[in-house]
This record gives structure tokens, sequence and C-alpha cells, in this order.
């Protein structure tokens, strides 16, 4: 008798990978929290949170929006302007220390820089460039609505049962006068770069950790019932500033997110780690769910992913009775909105 | 004043009200040219009048307004759309940006078939359009909160981006039969019937779990504003 005779399927590779057609792989995600239907669930992160969003409102979960695109805007445009991809008009969050950074702002430990982009006679919000398609009108316009978003995303903080965040890049710009990150390299989707201010940044295993957990603690003082669902997106990086092979700066950067995201899990009753990551990655499901690229993910991937995530909830918790059916999820690649795929453009014919 | 109603089913309610209260007003003329549904897409311009050549649509059309199956501009003085998916605008202006309230305004009209149907009007003459919004929908109870500000801030501002450069204006619907700031009143839509197209439906009580269509009461109080104003 030794521990291992204790240990069910799931944990050997034999019966629970190597047996099974890919497909069948079960049991990836033992859930810790009991979503319920009509809990509140908040999203934000990188691209790939994107779908978990969508997939909690297909699946008739209660996806928290507060920040909500103006009455009667076709769908078409509400997905032009930024609506209903997060919970707020964030965009996309794709480091631990720009959700420390949002968070900070929300709830005023901290007070939201005062610089914008100018071109064209548009002003574009170095935190968000991407949101308004054609960018701002008058920076006053900019910065109420800045104030809004951020006020939309304390909302998401206080009213939220669950937050889900998504782990994007460990790689980053700051301000190196002012101290504050950008989600993007000034000069790519906005603004003009200027090496003597612009500071390439690229975090380690203990800053992705503290950040991550002093975001999450910051929160929970405020609403301390808050529990936290981690993710990791599977999408590569577009470009790396590191230096090395865009291949190897992937794995260095995943491999520090996903550690993250796992110990964090491990350690805290409050914070739950959701394998979307391997879903696509691992090498037992042979990179199938990547588009030819080997970098988007296509539909079905993303399909694969929302459905073993249901499939693990409603196995543990059982099906909400007013649940959609499993693999209704309808993901649709071009919904996808990744500010970050801005830089292949500067690869040109290289 | 002689005015052509163009209408979907949500014209039922001024055609019965107007055929009750038509006495009272000596000085002013409604022909109704109505059909259910989408029926008022087959309208056609032919020699700068409307005409439909859809079988079943002519004759809600001649049933409605009395036997008249071409609409001649050159027998009316002004046009009254009424619903044929026409939406309001509500305006909460401190979280949008002005080019996503732009684009909004722009969604919530060009798309309708009201909006078509003024474009056809247009194309065939230079009368004063009015439109009439397809109602709010019914509260299931009033609360407290009656304020319209967004309404009518709304209305304006899709009448200035949208309306007035065709000479065309969206009324408000009377604010009596508004609650809770953007829906109506729930006695309204006790009692609305169907539009008579001269079929076995014609008058036919709304089902219970109807919230789209208004009751005679609405049609009477949105006609006395509507005349009023004009």
């Amino acid at each position: 008798m030794n521990p291992y005779d204790e240990i069910p399927a799931k944990g050997f590779w034999r019966q629970a990978v190597a047996d099974l057609s890919p497909f069948n792989v079960k049991e990836l995600w033992d859930p810790k929290f009991h979503m319920r239907w009509n809990d509140p669930v908040a999203t934000f992160g990188s691209c790939f949170a994107q779908h978990i969003g969508r997939a909690l409102r297909d699946n008739k979960y209660n996806w928290l929006i507060t920040e909500k695109p103006p009455y009667g805007m076709s769908p078409e445009n509400v997905r032009k302007f930024n609506y209903n991809i997060f919970s707020a008009r964030t965009a996309n969050i794709y480091t631990t220390t720009l959700l420390k950074q949002w968070t900070s702002w929300a709830l005023n430990h901290s007070v939201p820089p005062d610089e914008i982009w100018i071109d064209k006679g548009s002003y574009f919000d170095p935190f968000r460039p991407r949101i308004e398609p054609e960018g701002f009108a008058t920076a006053e316009e900019l910065f109420r609505l800045r104030h809004s978003t951020i006020r939309f995303f304390k909302q998401c903080i206080v009213q939220s049962k669950y937050f889900v965040f998504t782990l994007g890049l460990t790689e980053s710009w700051v301000n190196s006068r002012r101290g504050y990150e950008y989600p993007m390299c000034p000069g790519t989707a906005a603004g003009t770069f200027d090496p003597t201010i612009h500071e390439f940044i690229n975090l380690g295993f203990d800053e992705v950790r503290t950040s991550l957990l002093e975001a999450i603690e910051m929160m929970r003082v405020v609403n301390p019932d808050l529990k936290f669902l981690l993710t990791v997106s599977p999408v590569p990086l577009t470009a790396t500033n590191s230096g090395k092979h865009v291949l190897v700066a992937t794995m260095q950067s995943k491999s520090i997110l996903r550690a993250v995201a796992g110990t964090l899990s491990d350690q805290y009753p409050y914070i739950d780690y959701f394998p979307s990551y391997e879903i696509i990655n691992s090498p037992v499901f042979r990179g199938m769910f990547f588009e030819p690229n080997q970098r988007n993910v296509a539909a079905e991937g993303v399909n694969f992913v929302m459905s073993q995530f249901f499939e693990s909830l409603h196995g543990k918790f059982g099906k909400p009775q007013n649940a959609g059916p499993a693999g209704s999820i309808q993901a649709r690649k071009e919904d996808e909105i990744c500010e970050e795929e801005l830089l292949s453009a500067f690869g040109g014919a290289r | 004043m002689r005015i052509a109603v163009l209408g979907d089913s949500h014209a039922g309610s001024l055609k019965r009200a107007w055929d009750a209260m038509s006495q009272e007003y000596d000085r002013v003329s409604l022909t109704f040219f109505a059909q259910r549904r989408y029926g008022l897409q087959h309208l056609e311009i032919e020699n700068k009048k409307l005409i439909c050549r859809n079988e079943t649509h002519a004759k809600a059309l001649a049933f409605t307004s009395g036997g008249l199956t071409v609409i001649d501009p050159a027998k009316y003085d002004i046009f009254l759309l009424y619903g044929l998916g026409a939406r309001p605008f509500f305006l909460e202006p401190s979280d949008f940006s002005q080019r996503a309230i732009d684009v909004a305004v722009v969604d919530v009209s060009q798309k309708s078939l009201s909006y078509r149907t003024v474009k056809k009007v247009r194309a065939i003459c230079k009368h004063p359009i009015f439109l009439g919004h397809t109602p709010l929908r019914p509260a299931k109870t009033l609360r407290t909160d009656d304020d319209t500000s967004s309404y009518i801030a709304g209305m304006k501002l899709l009448n200035e981006s949208v309306y007035a450069p065709l000479n065309c204006q969206m009324m408000t619907q009377p604010i009596e039969t508004i609650c809770c700031g953007n829906r109506t009143r729930p006695e309204f839509s006790v009692g609305s019937k169907r539009l008579a197209v001269g079929d076995s439906l014609d008058d036919e009580l709304h089902g219970v779990s109807d919230e789209m269509h208004m009751n005679d009461e609405f049609g009477k109080i949105w006609l006395r504003q509507f005349i009023a104003r004009i």
C-alpha cells in the first residue's frame, strides 16, 4: 500500500491522457467555487479573456457589464467602440502590473496621469489607445470618459462575486519619469515613442506574483467576499523586445504567468486557476487548436476550452436549470480584439 | 389639414381612436394606409406616387384607407409615419463620447422600415413628414422615478441629427403616457387590439403576453397631442 494506490485515474498519464483521444481528456479542472448562474462575474485581462465573458453570457450566466453601450447602438458599432468586450471599457489588461494600476486608480490609491496623445486632431488615451475607433474629440472628453471607465471598473470590483482575470504578457512599457505603465508601446497603436522616457520592462516571477496579489488584496478590502479565477492566455507573443527569439520569449513569459497563477491558486482559498492555457498549448492537443500561424486560437479551440469550463463546473456542482446546452458556445475568431497584434505590422516583410 | 397616415400594426390604436374622435376635428382629415408587420416595405415609387403591387398588402391599404391603393401626395398636406420599427433615442451624455452617440443615433434610426419609408415619401414630395415611434414598452409596475429627461434629450438629438435634414420630425410620446422615465404606463397596454385590414383577425384583442401594442385610449391621447402640435 502506498499513496499512489489511492490516486484517481486522472492522476495517471496513461489512463488520463495516453489511452484517450485528446477530445476525451476530462477533469482538467476541479473548480473551487460553485459559480451559480446569477452570481455576477466580471472579466478582464488579455485578449483570450474576451471569450470567457461571451461564453458566460451564452450559457446564461450573469456576465457583469457595468459600462454599457449607448442605447440603440448596433452590434457592429458596439464592438467597434469596444463595449461588451470586458466588463468595463479598460481594453486589454495584459499584465498584472497594469491590473494593479487600474485597481489603484479605481480605489483611490493613486491618481490617473494627465498624459494624452494627440494625432490629427483626435485625442488618444495612452492607457487604452484603441478604445475609440477614431480617438476622442477633445481632451476633456478623454479624461471624462476615462474617469467613467475607472468608476465602472470599481463597480465591477464592488458588485461582482467572481473576478476572472486572464494573464497575458510579462513584457511591457513604462514611463520611466513618472512611474506608470502603458498597455501598448508608445508609437505603435498611437502616441510617439521617446527613448528617453519610455522604458521596456520584462516582469519576473516575483514582480508578477507581488503585483497580482497586491491588486487582489486591494479589491478584497472593498469586497471581502470577492473570489478570483485566473487563466493564462495561450496566445503567443506577437513580438518581443527582449532580444530573444519570440518563441523563447513566449515560453519564458507564459511559464512565469502560469507559475504565478498556479502558485496563488495553491496558496489562497479565494483564488482558483482554470487551465485554458494547457488545453490549447499542451502537446497532448498537438497544436490542433491553433490557426496556421500557430498563434491565433481557432474558434474550435475556444469552444473546446469553454466546453471544458462548463462541463467541469456542471460536473462538480450540477447544471443550473436555465443554463444553455453544453457546446452552445459559438466563438468567432474575428470577434477577438487584440491590440497587441498591431505589433506584427512593425515586422514588415522581415 | 389633410394627413396621410402610413403605419403598421401600431397604427391600429390610432385608427380606432380617430374613428371615434374625428367629428371633434372638422378641419383635419386622416387617411390611413396601414398593414400589419412589414407590409409597407412593399411600397414602390411610381410617377411621384407610392403604390403597392403586392396584392395582399394592397388590399390592406385599400381597407384601411377606404378604398385607396395609391398614395398620391397631391391629396395630402402632411405625412405621418407611425410605428414601422421607428425607435426613440435616450441620451445619457456623461458616459459616452460624442462620436459614440452620433453613431448610435444613426444606428437607431436608419435601419428601420420607418426611415426607408421616409426616404420614399421624401423622394416624391416635399411635404412635412412627422414620425411616431413604436410605443415605449409598458412598465410592469409603477415606480417613482419619472424623470424623462434622457428621453426628451435623446429625441431632440435624434431630430437634430437625423430627421431635421429630411424636413422630418419624430414626435415624442405624450408625457402623460410615460412612467419610470422610459416606459409606457401599464394601463395603456391593456385591451389593445389588432389592426383591422379586412380579415378574420380584425380588431381581435392582443394576447396578455403582448408587450408591444397600446390600446385605443393611448391612440386618442397620442393623436390629440399630435394634432395640437402640427
